[in-house]
């Protein structure tokens, strides 16, 4: 029973109240995504650059990629961006079983993202389809590896940031089984769940420029 | 007063809202994989990037809260959008513009490519 | 011995209450101590390479040992000091207290960021004793893909160093919006603070670019990824305009705090409201935007295309405005001002006259046609250290001697400090503006060599650089005197009228023993005498 005390929350010292606490936290949040976007942005701009250059090298291209995980991933994020906010929702109304039940869903859909990127990364190793140094496959284009250097580099640093995502899901579970987030208190939970969006706003993109091209 | 000062900051969106949101996400999906099938030319990165925008703006507005979250997050979040359209319009001034460099691809000097050759058509041999 | 009133230096004791604290004050005094010890480092570096352009043979240092020097020169002066010089150290002590605030918004990302810079640093040093990078700081592709040099670790400290930047952006951001005190509205901050203001933005938008370019680089070593290896079809002026989308704001987030602590000074040292408060604020926001939008002018002559030429040039002209409109107002705050000469004065003055000079040859610099001809000579090392060095170190040793008092509680010797300035700017102008000349006349920046003609001009600029040494070596000796003999502060030595100036020296913990509530603008000097 002592699982379902709700821990009363303190605000920190320099703060006057809690809603100045919330709302710091939250434009922290969301300036940090700021720097986060250019940091992707810029990516999208080599991109850019280079679909600009090679147009054909990337209709070539996308065919070595398999559309159906691509797509299978898509749907994946979006399912445990629903449960990320469902959570954030349960706490809200003080439910505290169905936010830790989907705090776990969200935790099990992004280890299935990880795992099918893993699939399809040892597939690409399988056939030497890599960054420049390392690429031993066939193709039209003598400018293919190009592509491999991008798609590498743009869904390795999102794989990161899931895994990242991860790592903070953990921490959200083990303070939510403590009881410390209810209607009163759930800013991490919030902040968090901003912070996966952005995962799967990146993602968003990323599929249908890297898997459906031409 | 407490729950006063509470209730000013936070909404509770309606379970059917993030439901809505969570399906209208998921046919936007299949609808970017359906179109992919036909070939618009050079539309085909507009179309891609038209259904992407909107899935995006689904996730800000809804899941990220924006649509109810009226503070300068929103100002920042869109502020910074315009910095990156800079980025974009900028390096695309110079790079298509450049008078030494054609479209043509093969205009690299002593280009050191790792990609083993084959014909157009031919199937590639994966080892 | 006097009573010594509790404050922040001694209200806790020990190494572990300084590496563990959360007060914003003691961060920025463990920030101040880590840049000064990287400017000493890459001021070692400046005078060792000074040194072996004495004359055009070798003297001290073979060529690749020059090369490694002027690298590490400036990888260590950029990213080391002057990118967190002013907002990370000044910056961070006066914030809150400016504000009336107890801390930062968030006390704990303020020292993981001071943390982070400490695990950078340790990267930069790797680098220096593993085979010194000799690339130029700006890491320059396909050289950089191929140098033998310890690229990766300099890289890779860079890369660590901007993470410390974007963390103390994002709280400035977030302090400022949320813990004013009470009154405190908008147009009633210092200009600092808007400096500040300015700053972090930048800091949030072009750092993440510069941390993605470095990752790049490093991934075009390690895996051969080729976006910027012409070898493997890739493009090397692609990688300047990611590196400069980050490295031309980077100049504004090293000028526009140096901009603030003007403002502050012209107004304490000639006791009057400052003239135009809001076009001086508005101005440092339109420096941080119109600073996202003329990196191509580094790029004037790598070929990119004329189009993208024309209008990074024309947009060049822009930053040219609201800069004057700070100068200008600074001059008219100083019309029948009651004008007193202290040491913090005298580096505003010799902002002005340095930062006129370095912002007039920018412009000049911006003009295509005139850029082919003085592109990477020494007018332009010449330009940019009378920006940087005589705009933001001035602007940062005047803060410093400014907020002196206020930090530690001592006033240091008046004297020496006038000394101490004269060797300064005599020093500065000897080093740099013989490199205007030595730059008009041709001489190339980055060589090791030189035709003989030029050695009268390149001796005189490295005997400057000594005059320049004795200079801040005075200065490290009278301000660490005061911190042992000084005498005790009183809590507003100057008279100023902002808030960091009414609580004692040095602060409380937590900065006021009540929350001050604000009443009227950060200049009201005609309030004073009302009271």
């Amino acid at each position: 029973m002592s699982m379902l005390v709700n821990k009363p929350h303190h605000v920190a010292h320099h703060f006057a109240s809690e809603a100045q606490e919330f709302e710091s936290a939250r434009l922290g949040m969301w300036v940090f995504l700021v720097q986060e976007l250019l940091f992707f942005g810029a990516l999208f701009v080599a991109y850019g650059i280079f679909r600009w250059w090679h147009p054909q090298m990337f209709i070539e291209a996308h065919h070595y990629l398999s559309w159906k995980m691509g797509a299978f991933n898509t749907v994946v994020l979006i399912a445990s961006s629903f449960t990320m906010v469902m959570a954030i929702r349960s706490a809200q109304v003080n439910e505290r079983k169905p936010l830790i039940s989907y705090l776990l869903l969200t935790l099990l859909f992004a280890g299935v993202f990880l795992g099918v990127k893993y699939i399809e990364y040892m597939e690409k190793i399988h056939h030497g389809l890599l960054p420049g140094h390392f690429f031993s496959a066939q193709g039209v284009s003598e400018y293919l590896h190009l592509f491999f250097g991008i798609y590498f580099t743009m869904t390795g640093l999102h794989g990161l940031h899931i895994l990242v995502g991860m790592g903070l899901l953990v921490w959200l579970l083990v303070r939510a089984i403590r009881g410390e987030f209810h209607s009163e208190f759930y800013t991490p939970l919030e902040m968090v769940g901003l912070y996966w969006h952005f995962v799967d706003l990146v993602w968003i993109f990323l599929f249908p420029l890297l898997y459906l091209i031409g | 007063m407490k729950n006063d000062n509470h209730a000013s900051h936070h909404v509770i969106v309606p379970v059917k809202t993030y439901v809505a949101v969570f399906v209208a996400l998921l046919i936007l999906t299949f609808l970017t994989v359906f179109v992919a099938q036909f070939d618009f030319g050079s539309f085909n990165l507009l179309v891609a990037l038209i259904v992407a925008m909107v899935k995006a703006s689904l996730v800000v507005m809804i899941f990220m809260g924006l649509k109810w979250n009226k503070s300068f997050d929103r100002f920042a979040f869109f502020a910074c959008l315009i910095f990156l359209f800079i980025f974009f319009l900028l390096v695309f001034v110079d790079i298509p513009l450049r008078s030494y460099r054609g479209v043509e691809e093969s205009q690299h000097i002593n280009l050191k490519s790792p990609v083993k050759l084959i014909a157009p058509g031919e199937a590639p041999v994966h080892h | 011995m006097s009573q010594v009133a509790l404050n922040y230096l001694n209200a806790t004791k020990g190494l572990k209450s300084w590496f563990c604290t959360l007060d914003h004050k003691r961060i920025g005094i463990m920030y101040l101590i880590c840049i000064a010890v990287a400017f000493g480092l890459g001021g070692f570096f400046a005078l060792a390479l000074r040194l072996e352009l004495i004359s055009p043979k070798e003297i001290l240092f073979t060529a690749k040992q020059y090369n490694q020097l002027f690298t590490l020169h400036g990888a260590v002066m950029v990213f080391l000091f002057i990118v967190p010089s002013i907002p990370a150290s000044l910056g961070n002590f006066l914030l809150p207290l400016q504000l009336g605030a107890k801390d930062v918004a968030f006390p704990r990302l303020n020292l993981t960021s001071w943390y982070v810079y400490v695990f950078g640093a340790l990267f930069c040093v790797y680098s220096m004793v593993a085979g010194a990078v000799d690339t130029g700081w700006t890491f320059y592709t396909p050289y950089s893909i191929d140098s033998a040099t310890s690229v990766i670790s300099m890289t890779l400290g860079a890369f660590i160093l901007g993470f410390s930047s974007i963390l103390t952006g994002v709280n400035f951001i977030v302090t400022i919006h949320k813990m004013r005190a009470p009154g405190l509205t908008w147009f009633r901050l210092p200009l600092m603070v808007w400096a500040l203001y300015a700053t972090s933005i930048i800091q949030v938008l072009a750092t993440p670019v510069l941390a993605i370019t470095l990752l790049l680089l490093v991934l075009e070593r390690t895996m051969g990824i080729g976006i910027f290896n012409p070898a493997l079809g890739g493009d090397p002026v692609l990688f300047q305009h990611f590196f400069w989308f980050y490295s031309h704001p980077a100049v504004y987030i090293m000028i526009l705090p140096a901009m603030g602590i003007m403002s502050e000074l012209v107004t304490t040292f000639c006791r009057k409201d400052i003239f135009g408060y809001k076009m001086i604020a508005f101005s440092s926001l339109a420096i941080a935007i119109i600073s996202f939008l003329v990196w191509g002018h580094h790029l004037f002559v790598s070929g990119q295309s004329d189009y993208a030429a024309m209008i990074f040039s024309l947009l060049t002209y822009l930053v040219a405005i609201p800069s004057a409109v700070k100068v200008f107002n600074w001059v008219a705050t100083m019309y029948r001002g009651s004008i007193q000469i202290k040491a913090p004065f005298l580096y505003f003055l010799g902002f002005m006259f340095l930062f006129c000079i370095g912002g007039f040859t920018g412009v000049m610099l911006g003009a295509l046609s005139l850029d082919v001809h003085l592109h990477d000579t020494y007018f332009v090392v010449a330009h940019f250290h009378y920006v940087m060095m005589g705009g933001t170190v001035m602007a940062f040793i005047g803060g410093l001697h400014y907020w002196w008092p206020k930090m530690f509680g001592r006033m240091y010797n008046e004297t020496l400090a006038l000394i101490a300035w004269a060797f300064v700017m005599l020093g500065f102008n000897m080093v740099f503006f013989t490199q205007f000349i030595l730059g008009s006349k041709g001489m190339p920046r980055r060589y090791y060599s030189y035709l003989d003609q030029f050695q009268p001009l390149h001796a005189f600029s490295t005997v400057g650089s000594w005059v320049l040494a004795v200079g801040f070596i005075l200065m490290a000796f009278y301000l660490i005197d005061s911190l042992l003999n000084g005498k005790k502060a009183p809590s507003n030595p100057w008279g100023a009228m902002t808030l960091e100036w009414q609580t004692q020296s040095p602060p409380i913990t937590e900065n006021f023993l009540e929350t001050p509530v604000v009443t009227h603008g950060p200049y009201d000097f005609g309030m004073e005498k009302q009271s």
